[in-house]
């Protein structure tokens, strides 16, 4: 199967139910979203609206991160073409942080594996999860590969109290995303920058 | 302007607006390390170029670029990675990575230009014939400088991400600089008690005219530059006006441009004598308006905004 997401811009209603279902899947350390959604305020009053944008890694299939990595840490997963890191290979010189165009990429400072209380220690949470992460590399969204392999949806598409986000298989025609790509005349976030992403927008 | 419409997010802001979000995370060690290894690689291959006669200055002149690459270039890099000792991970991919060659060509110059250094010594205190193996070691520490000059340049408009940099002046930009640098410290070394006499007149007239002819270049690609970007996409529009009215004119205007090419182009017109004072006064202005250029580059990027502001009144589309 091929990673893909579409997400309906007119079901989002910006509740965050992502971040906080991402952040509570891969105990992600304070001030890390994989995932947010972005909100804007256009207009000017009374005539004004709010409108946001889900956000996440793209998993392009031109992926510049991937191209730019000296070390070979950035890579597509070959199965289901989600673009991971290697932590153990993965030097922090941060060229794929300021090569991605849409600023998927989070650098672990040292010292941001303290907790959120650090004068008390890691709570048990902490202690479960923050072992998978390494000090001085860069972190993103890992696509729930692990849930996604044992066939479940993304994290943050089951937590969608809209169903806004939806998750699938691009490479199957008759999945549900791929009918919502067709029906619905999808865009694919900057696409004039060329990384060719797998998340998709409707509106 | 539209790209007033959308707001400059500082860096502590929260993540969750929309804006322009400035790049922070090359900042001063970044900075540092290029510094260092343009200005180095440039000095050294330049070196490479003095006359016959200069073979006590060239040797110097490579020396002292050399070891500015090999030094604080090395050290500002390896201070900046998260994974320090990972550092030989960095070798690993050639084929796509800009950064892996600039790796190989900085490794290069060490050590080829190290070999150089220590064949040409023989040429230069000595006054033995150069060796073919010696040849051959500066032709290819040469190309490694080159490399090194260039590299930096070329990882930055490989970044699709931030406007300012996607620019394919930058590259250009950057390896003129470099040689505006080593050619200017060439001269101010050439002027050591010790060194003195390694130009002749005639070889002083024509090494200032190319320094004043690279003084000139650079004016016009940064003209250029600043000006097309505010052509360019909102992002780099909005890059171009940090630069030069909101946020850093200060270092654009007085660093880059009265001291880093107005006076050092200016100077020894004015002064009429070479001097050890006027070369140092030229080399200091130089290294600041060189470093101030490359602190703009790196720190007026702006990646473009993630949502499209829409450039339409609302108003219409509200009920009467």
């Amino acid at each position: 199967m091929i990673w893909g997401m579409v997400i309906d811009l007119k079901l989002c209603i910006g509740c965050q139910a992502c971040s906080l279902a991402c952040k509570t899947e891969y105990g992600l350390p304070r001030g890390m979203y994989w995932t947010k959604t972005l909100i804007d305020e256009v207009g000017v009053f009374p005539n004004v609206t709010r409108v946001y944008l889900p956000q996440l890694c793209n998993h392009c299939e031109e992926a510049p991160c991937e191209k730019t990595c000296p070390t070979g840490a950035s890579y597509t997963d070959e199965a289901t073409g989600v673009v991971l890191v290697d932590y153990t290979k993965c030097m922090g010189c941060r060229a794929c942080y300021v090569a991605c165009p849409y600023q998927n990429r989070h650098y672990m400072k040292r010292g941001a594996l303290k907790g959120y209380y650090p004068e008390k220690g890691l709570t048990p949470f902490e202690a479960q999860s923050y072992p998978h992460f390494t000090e001085g590399t860069v972190t993103k969204c890992v696509g729930c590969i692990e849930r996604v392999m044992g066939g479940l949806d993304t994290a943050c598409a089951t937590a969608c109290p809209t169903y806004a986000r939806k998750f699938g298989d691009l490479s199957d025609p008759n999945s549900e995303i791929r009918q919502l790509i067709r029906s619905r005349n999808a865009i694919q976030p900057m696409a004039e920058k060329g990384t060719e992403p797998k998340v998709y927008y409707i509106s | 302007m539209l790209h007033k419409d959308v707001k400059y997010l500082e860096a502590n802001d929260p993540t969750f607006e929309v804006g322009y979000n400035p790049q922070t995370e090359w900042k001063w060690l970044i900075t540092l390390a290029f510094f260092c290894g343009e200005l180095g690689a440039g000095l050294f291959l330049v070196s490479l170029f003095v006359p016959g006669a200069g073979a006590k200055l060239s040797f110097f002149a490579g020396l002292l670029g050399w070891a500015i690459v090999s030094g604080p270039k090395n050290l500002f890099h390896f201070i900046y990675l998260g994974k320090p000792w990972r550092f030989w991970r960095g070798l690993s991919r050639p084929g796509t990575s800009w950064i892996t060659r600039g790796f190989f060509a900085t490794f290069s110059l060490c050590g080829f230009g190290f070999l150089h250094l220590v064949l040409f010594y023989d040429v230069a205190f000595n006054g033995a014939a150069p060796t073919a193996l010696g040849q051959l070691m500066m032709i290819v520490a040469g190309i490694a400088a080159f490399v090194v000059m260039i590299y930096d340049g070329i990882v930055m408009t490989y970044s699709p991400s931030i406007p300012l940099w996607n620019n394919s002046l930058i590259p250009v930009l950057r390896t003129s600089y470099a040689l505006m640098g080593g050619v200017t410290l060439t001269l101010f070394v050439s002027m050591f008690p010790q060194l003195a006499g390694q130009f002749t007149e005639e070889q002083l007239t024509i090494w200032s005219q190319v320094e004043r002819g690279l003084v000139v270049a650079n004016m016009l690609m940064i003209v250029v530059y600043v000006m097309t970007l505010t052509y360019q996409v909102t992002a780099a529009k909005e890059s171009a006006f940090l630069i030069i009215r909101d946020k850093y004119p200060a270092i654009f205007w007085f660093g880059v441009v009265a001291i880093g090419l107005i006076a050092i182009f200016l100077l020894p017109i004015l002064v009429q004598t070479e001097s050890l004072g006027l070369l140092l006064a030229v080399a200091v202005f130089e290294l600041i308006g060189d470093f101030c250029i490359l602190f703009l580059l790196l720190r007026a990027g702006v990646y473009s905004p993630l949502m499209p502001r829409p450039n339409i009144d609302v108003a219409l589309f509200s009920k009467a």
